[in-house]
């Protein structure tokens, strides 16, 4: 006995110690369940944080680029505002400095010739204002012609030797006998040579400038070298990094003692990269400075490559609340360039469609919040969004998409019952009374209701929430026709109709679709005028969808 | 000396340029959009066109089309006025039929030199 009442508080021990381990192992079981669904949180509440920045990030950036375009449009109209009255001064300043001298006055005519030399020093202030203005709003065009290289020396020379000689100056040109012609944009290149020459003038006095010119044969495509050297002042190894910027001359004190824009060089800077070429510089104090330009013979345009890394092409909205179709969409267009931001609803969409402006929205039709015929009309009716081109991504042809699937007919919600009649009557298997109808629908009442219905008109009914439950349902019996909604969770509608087509066993069952919403008329040839395109979720070809939006985009983002 | 056609529409443009072609002894008659200088053109045939080219009415290009299409008024050397820089004006200024161009503000002398060469008789130059 005792025996036994030992092995049985043995036993009684190891079942509690069993019992506790089981306990704590259950406990941890859960606590690791917690966590992860804490994790999970977090993880989803940083997605959308993240999101939220992007969104807000893209936005800052759009309206820094349109505030800095809005500046570049300002100073370009207003430096044209300001020429017209300069041209005036500068005009009758000349004209009195002619009469002078016939109405023998000679004691204005230093005082008239300030008035002009004013004039004129204001007139380069505003046309490097403009040019800079228009090489960082990207409008600065580029006209190449053929041209002979001696002869624009020769006219630079003509142009600027008045000048050089104000300080006592000596101008050399010292240019190659092979230099040929060049197919480039001339007006930038003499633009270059002056400001590199009158540059030499200002900080030289009874010196020597050089201009010198040779060409540079290469295999990939002949060069030339300008050179312009002066005995100069110079400058110091500090003051040489800042040169090309704007606004920045070696010091402040430069500026007062020999006047300028400091901007002569910045545009040189610009122009020679936009003729795919450099301009660099050697200097020392005392010694004079080296102004060297390298530019190709022959203008090339540059490659249209960089649009599609930078996502100039065009912004995409995407507005869908199924975060599958969003992150699909996405990858794609980003693949090929575009930029692309995601909605998850109708209202945000709405919202980043006024913010951000894109080229392109996709738009699914049924989301919870604001659903997409919603979106839609607001879009349209919203005069500055009206042009935006809008793809429907969306099951609303469930129609032609049922059919297409192989559903065998089609009736909306709310049901009708005669209709529903009618239709079963035609194409369910067997008769009333002997038949099975599956009712499959994620909404009770739905169910209910049909239930009612079928068991009214001689029908059993049984019951499925969505697809996959369908599914198992079809395994245990076959039905002589199956109700089946077509927005369900796990498994819609149109998975479900796939799969039943998929089996061998099942194919032949007649699927009949019910689906909340039918089109009217009028709301299809509504959809026909406001809509670019309608994609049906789920059955359109990736491929057309994409290429449907990529040939609005094009349109209207011309590359 | 010769008669020139100056049409602008800017007035201080339009006076200090017609004072200083005076002053060198040309005849200058003025007009102030491109209808008014087609009409000029036809009844006084002046033997050059100095033509702004952003006039109101009838723009400067289009005046110009109209001049070399017309058979009376087609000889008539016509140098375009462009502002600075526009180089694209200066392109369609020729592709108008303008024989010449000079940018605004203009250099006197400049474009007394290339009214000189137009002026010249064919086989001169």
């Amino acid at each position: 006995m005792s025996e036994i009442e030992q092995l049985k508080r043995r036993l009684e021990r190891e079942r509690r110690a069993r019992k506790a381990a089981e306990a704590i192992a259950e406990e941890k079981t859960r606590e690791i369940y917690e966590t992860n669904i804490r994790l999970q949180q977090l993880n989803s509440r940083l997605e959308e944080l993240v999101r939220q920045r992007t969104v807000e990030l893209a936005a800052a950036r759009d309206e820094a680029v349109r505030a800095s375009q809005a500046k570049s449009d300002f100073l370009a109209s207003m430096s044209h505002e300001l020429r017209t009255p300069l041209n005036a001064i500068i005009g009758y300043s000349e004209i009195l400095l002619e009469e002078t001298d016939e109405l023998g006055q000679p004691a204005i005519r230093s005082d008239l010739e300030k008035i002009r030399g004013a004039g004129k020093h204001l007139l380069g202030l505003i046309n490097d204002v403009l040019d800079l203005s228009k090489i960082e709003a990207g409008r600065m065009e580029i006209f190449p012609e053929m041209f002979a290289v001696a002869d624009m020396l020769a006219e630079v020379r003509a142009t600027i030797e008045p000048l050089v000689a104000k300080n006592g100056n000596r101008l050399v040109v010292e240019a190659a006998a092979d230099l040929g012609e060049m197919c480039s944009d001339q007006t930038k290149i003499r633009q270059n040579l002056f400001n590199l020459l009158s540059n030499a003038a200002k900080f030289t006095h009874s010196g020597t400038i050089t201009l010198g010119a040779r060409r540079l044969p290469a295999a990939d495509g002949d060069r030339l070298e300008f050179k312009v050297v002066d005995t100069g002042i110079g400058m110091s190894d500090e003051q040489l990094p800042k040169l090309f910027q704007a606004f920045s001359q070696a010091d402040t004190s430069t500026n007062r003692r020999y006047g300028g824009t400091g901007l002569g060089l910045a545009i040189t800077r610009h122009f020679c990269r936009m003729l795919g070429g450099e301009v660099s510089v050697e200097s020392r104090p005392g010694e004079g400075s080296v102004f060297t330009i390298v530019l190709p013979a022959h203008y090339r345009e540059p490659e249209a490559a960089g649009h599609a890394a930078t996502g100039r092409q065009g912004l995409l909205l995407i507005i869908d609340d199924d975060r599958n179709t969003r992150e699909l969409l996405e990858a794609e267009f980003a693949g090929r360039g575009y930029r692309v931001v995601q909605a998850m609803g109708g209202a945000e969409g709405l919202r980043l469609a006024r913010q951000l402006r894109p080229d392109v929205i996709t738009l699914d039709i049924v989301m919870p919040d604001v659903d997409g015929w919603s979106v839609l009309r607001s879009l349209k009716d919203d005069p500055e969004l009206c042009g935006i081109p809008v793809v429907l991504v969306t099951i609303l042809g469930d129609r032609e998409m049922a059919y297409a699937l192989g559903a065998a007919e089609f009736v909306t919600k709310p049901v009708d019952p005669e209709r529903l009649a009618d239709v079963l009557a035609r194409v369910a298997s067997s008769a009333r009374g002997e038949g099975e109808i599956l009712v499959v629908d994620d909404d009770v009442v739905t169910r209910e209701v049909l239930r009612r219905t079928l068991v009214r008109q001689g029908w059993r009914v049984t019951e499925a929430t969505d697809g996959r439950e369908c599914l198992e349902r079809l395994g245990q019996g076959r039905p002589a026709a199956i109700l089946l909604d077509l927005m369900m969770p796990r498994m819609d509608g149109f998975e479900a109709i796939e799969a039943i087509r998929g089996q061998a066993e099942w194919r032949a069952i007649p699927v009949v679709v019910v689906t909340a919403k039918d089109l009217t008329r009028e709301e299809s040839e509504w959809l026909t005028r406001h809509a670019e395109a309608v994609f049906q979720k789920g059955a359109y070809e990736r491929s057309e969808l994409i290429d449907e939006v990529e040939r609005i985009m094009v349109r209207r983002v011309p590359v | 000396m010769a008669k020139i056609l100056l049409v602008e529409d800017n007035e201080l443009n339009r006076d200090m340029l017609s004072r200083r072609l005076s002053r060198r002894g040309h005849q200058v008659l003025e007009a102030i959009d491109g209808e008014a200088a087609l009409a000029l053109a036809a009844s006084e045939r002046p033997d050059l066109i100095l033509m702004d080219m952003s006039l109101p009415v009838l723009d400067g290009w289009e005046a110009t089309r109209r001049l070399k299409a017309t058979p009376a008024t087609r000889l008539i050397p016509v140098i375009a006025l462009t502002a600075h820089a526009m180089v694209a004006d200066r392109e369609r200024s020729l592709e108008a039929g303008c024989d010449d161009f000079d940018t605004k503000p203009v250099e006197i002398e400049r474009l007394l030199g290339k009214i000189a060469r137009l002026l010249l008789p064919p086989g001169a130059g």
